[in-house]
């Protein structure tokens, strides 16, 4: 069933995501730390999330190959 | 800027909208369906983002920093989780016919009528007040536009709120008429969806557009902005997270925005009713979180430019985005930013009104009015304009409550939080909904429950103080406790303190709510319509149609004449015909020579009613004609047992049908087989014959030569018999080793096994052929190491080696060579001969019977054409293995590998 291996990678990528932007892992970026002067935090934040939207889209909106 | 060039614009921009609808529903009723399209479909997800996103974030990120993203990082955690149950809250919605949450727990309880209505007056009231920070949005937004006007402020406060009216009467409108147009709800609003779409991009373009012009226009990029940034007294906030239960709080407001995403009625209505097709999820499952990725980059940029800016001056961080545009004294982009915010409060406001008049008519109004009057005989046509008018005067009624909400109460309270304390109201469904699709034993009451305690918590937590905020309610309330008792707090109940309102009141309400949920579940029973409607929810995608597919059906008969009845005064003449005419011709029967309706039409009505006027309505309705009222436990029981069993039984057949394949196959292949072991026999018994039938002739011809030629001399009378002598010797033993071949191959011969020292029968042919191999004076080496005694049958290899040596002898040029050696346990024995050895493609055949005479291109040397395979069959009898390696022209070498034992 190509569809549940689907919804299984689907959960993966949404807890691997989930645990990336949640206590304890965030406090290694929660610092007063700065790249370019634009605190790590937020580059991280939008980091992850755009790496978990492209993971999406590959995962979900394949052609699927009947 | 000028009011009326604004109210202007405003008013173009909706007419825009009517055009952009009525388009859309022209090129529809054409056959061009703009709405058959994931984007348009992840684009109206994005009603998510309303003003609240659009101004909101900024002030919210101003005061906490980057914890307004997980705002949006929640939707997008939950988007493939989404995906997985949308899938199926959308398959149960489509096969049911339910257009909103109320009729969808409705619908799962047992089509219970209280359940629906309970969860529509909740919807309301915790959205009634999102829909007004909506308008407060529009007002606002007017206001800041219109200041630096030089015009005096009194004056206009009055215009701005006759602009605001206007609107919103405009926004009215544009419901009423594309929202409305058909009486079932489970029609899509082409129209409607397309001009959300595009208010979608409107919002983000607007957004991004003046983000970025903040950003590089009046700042030098990204870090000319974060530098200036350190500066502010705010920016510890803004560049981490702080706070005691910040984590937590995180954690929280990730999984309340999840579930928004999925209950929040307007969500519920683009991504559940308005969808047309499954696979449209696969592009919004990434898509929309793509939106709010975007919308959200150049939040916190903003939040700090305004800061900068306008930091300490009075002006409120909500309308930052507004406000930087006008310092930088660019009006097309300050008009860019406000109709970006019109058009997020607009579509928020038309989405969710359709949603909740849809739940208010269907839930509320609908049970109410059909149980007060009694549906006439004679056709009546009142009753569907009654339905079309309810829903319109209840959009009407919805506004007015949002606009007062507005204008007299939304003053009075801080609505920083007022989203997300919408967000908490509808989270409380989440048991029930999600229970319900997943968990068959979820009870009515159990659900009940679980919503009522928490929305009596979510009152008592959110709503609460606010009341007292306002100056309802005296102060000492949440700071002390009603009536001095502190474990009920409001705002720290049980004394757990410590704690942002959002986070306590979600904490609270859903940890009371599912325990209810469970423990309530797990302690009542199922109705037997509830467990019908449990195995329809939880095992959807088991079952195709299940109105139409006859194991599903309940068993219920009405007369004919009052389910015709029913359908012309509810869905009208055209519908009723069409159904009847559709289902005639399905079945192939004619409806009007029955007096009974059969049980499958009485489905499928109920299911077709339901989409208009709510499923608990639609089962009251067809109750009234149906004599037996209540669905009996062993009935459902039976329904469901059938289904089982004709899976049950399914799956057997294809076990079986799988298994005769297999069978089938295995035939084939013996059939093949033994065709071309006759084919073999008939090559064999033709090549016996023909082997036989040579010697015969000769024997025959030289006979009647000495029979014809009486004085023939002596000496060549004593040259024909021995000739004759010969040829019948071959012929004597051409005929054993058929016999011989043939006993072998059918285990008739018996292996006198004994051990026996293989180098004294080599030895033994040796001297057997010494004659034979000085005649044609060939020389021999002998080569055997370590050849222990080996056991099998000694005459049997006495005759295998005895026929390689022989071979080898008729085929060598100048010698001949054996060789033997002890290897792993197996003995090794090769006979090498130098002559012009055995084409590669020959190397398996050869030890086929008759090789020699089936390929008469070889020259044909003496021999039966036997020795070979009867060798293969003596050494194959000993478990061992016989082969030939050789290259043309340098000789062969025929090998022999037997086992010691």
């Amino acid at each position: 069933m190509p569809l549940e291996r689907k919804g299984q990678k689907l959960i993966f990528a949404s807890t691997v995501f989930a645990i990336a932007i949640s206590y304890p892992l965030l406090t290694i970026v929660n610092k007063k730390l700065e790249w370019f002067h634009i605190p790590v935090l937020y580059i991280y934040l939008f980091g992850v999330w755009l790496f978990f939207i492209i993971a999406i889209a590959f995962i979900a909106d394949r052609k699927s190959n009947k | 800027m000028n009011h009326w060039f604004i109210l202007i614009c405003s008013i173009s921009y909706l007419l825009l909208l009517f055009g952009i609808a009525t388009w859309v529903e022209k090129a529809t009723h054409r056959g061009f369906k703009l709405i058959h399209n994931p984007y348009v479909y992840a684009l109206s997800m994005a009603v998510y983002c309303t003003a609240w996103t659009f101004y909101g974030s900024v002030g919210r990120a101003t005061i906490t920093g980057v914890e307004f993203i997980y705002i949006y990082l929640g939707p997008s955690i939950g988007a493939p989780l989404v995906f997985l149950m949308l899938r199926k809250i959308i398959r149960i919605s489509k096969t049911h016919n339910i257009t909103s949450i109320a009729d969808f727990i409705s619908t799962r309880y047992g089509k219970n009528i209280s359940l629906g209505a309970i969860v529509t007056v909740l919807c309301v009231t915790g959205v009634i007040p999102y829909i007004a920070i909506q308008l407060k949005a529009i007002s606002e937004s007017l206001k800041i536009i219109t200041s630096l006007n030089g015009n005096s402020y009194a004056g206009v406060g009055t215009l701005n709120n006759t602009i605001t009216l206007l609107l919103v009467i405009g926004i009215t409108l544009f419901i009423i008429l594309f929202g409305t147009r058909k009486v079932d709800a489970t029609e899509k609003h082409e129209g409607m969806m397309v001009a959300i779409a595009f208010e979608s991009i409107v919002k983000l373009a607007a957004f991004l557009i003046a983000g970025a012009a903040i950003v590089y226009w009046l700042f030098n990029g990204w870090s000319d902005l974060f530098v200036k940034a350190s500066a502010l007294p705010n920016y510890p906030i803004i560049a981490s997270l702080q706070g005691e239960h910040v984590y937590f709080h995180l954690f929280l407001l990730m999984i309340l925005s999840m579930f928004a995403v999925l209950f929040l009625p307007r969500q519920f209505q683009v991504a559940v009713v308005e969808n047309v097709n499954e696979d449209h999820l696969k592009k919004a499952v990434w898509l929309f979180p793509m939106y709010l990725l975007l919308i959200n980059i150049f939040v916190l940029p903003v939040s700090i430019a305004g800061g900068i800016h306008f930091g300490g001056k009075g002006v409120n961080a909500d309308t930052y985005i507004l406000a930087l545009p006008m310092l930088m004294k660019s009006n097309w982009l300050t008009l860019l930013v406000y109709i970006g915010g019109f058009s997020a409060a607009s579509s928020m406001i038309i989405i969710e009104t359709i949603a909740l008049t849809t739940m208010v008519s269907n839930n509320i109004v609908a049970p109410v009015f059909f149980s007060l009057i009694k549906i006439q005989d004679t056709i009546d046509k009142g009753i569907r304009n009654w339905l079309k008018t309810t829903r319109r005067i209840g959009i009407v009624a919805i506004m007015i409550l949002a606009y007062l909400f507005e204008r007299y109460v939304a003053e009075k309270f801080s609505l920083v939080s007022i989203g997300l304390v919408s967000f908490v109201a509808v989270a409380q469904f989440a048991p029930a909904i999600i229970g319900g699709v997943y968990w068959k034993r979820a009870t009515k009451q159990g659900a009940l429950a679980s919503i009522i305690i928490g929305f009596a918590i979510w009152f008592y937590t959110l709503v609460v103080p606010s009341i007292v905020e306002a100056g309802y309610l005296p102060h000492s309330m949440v700071e002390l406790g009603p009536w001095g008792i502190s474990l009920f707090n409001p705002t720290a109940l049980m004394g757990l303190g410590g704690f942002d309102l959002i986070t306590h009141g979600f904490m609270w309400s859903m940890l009371l709510n599912t325990v209810a949920f469970f423990g309530i579940s797990l302690a009542t029973e199922r109705t037997p319509q509830e467990i019908y409607q449990a195995e329809l929810f939880v095992g959807v995608f088991k079952q195709s149609n299940p109105a139409e597919n006859g194991n599903w059906v309940l068993n219920r008969t009405a007369t004919m004449l009052d389910l015709k009845n029913l359908m012309l005064n509810l869905l009208g003449k055209e519908r009723t015909y069409q159904i009847i005419a559709s289902y005639e011709k399905r079945h192939k029967i004619e409806l009007a020579k029955l007096t009974q309706a059969p049980p499958h039409l009485i489905s499928i009505i109920e299911k077709v009613l339901s989409g208009n006027i709510g499923s608990a309505t639609a089962r009251l309705m067809i109750n009234n004609i149906v004599p037996q009222k209540e669905v009996g436990l062993q009935e459902v029981l039976n329904i469901i047992k059938e289904s089982q069993a004709v899976k049950a039984s399914n799956i057997e057949l294809k076990k079986e049908s799988t298994a005769l394949n297999k069978l089938t196959e295995e035939l084939r292949v013996v059939n093949h087989q033994l065709k071309h072991m006759d084919e073999m026999k008939d090559e064999f018994l033709y090549t016996v014959t023909h082997e036989i039938r040579t010697p015969l002739t000769s024997i025959r011809a030289l006979s009647e030569i000495l029979q014809d030629n009486p004085d023939l001399e002596e000496a060549e009378k004593n040259t024909y018999l021995e000739a004759v002598v010969k040829e019948t010797e071959r012929l004597s033993h051409l005929i054993t080793q058929v016999l011989n071949l043939e006993r072998y191959e059918s285990g008739r011969q018996k292996l006198n096994m004994v051990s026996f020292d293989i180098q004294e029968t080599i030895s033994e042919v040796l001297n057997t052929v010494d004659s034979l191999r000085k005649e044609k004076g060939l020389k021999c080496h002998l080569a055997l190491t370590s050849m222990p005694n080996i056991y099998g049958d000694k005459d049997l290899i006495h005759q295998v080696i005895y026929n390689l040596v022989t071979n080898a002898i008729k085929f060598a040029k100048s010698e001949i060579t054996i060789w033997g050696e002890l290897e792993n346990k197996n003995m090794i024995i090769k006979v090498i001969d130098d002559g012009e050895g055995v084409p590669v493609e020959s190397h398996e055949l050869i030890f086929d019977k008759f090789f020699q005479a089936q390929n008469q291109t070889l020259k044909k040397p003496e021999g039966t054409g036997l020795g070979l395979a009867i060798s293969k069959r003596i050494i194959e009898m000993h478990h061992g293995s016989i082969w030939v390696e050789s290259e043309p022209g340098n000789g062969a070498c025929f090998i022999i590998k037997l086992p010691l034992q």
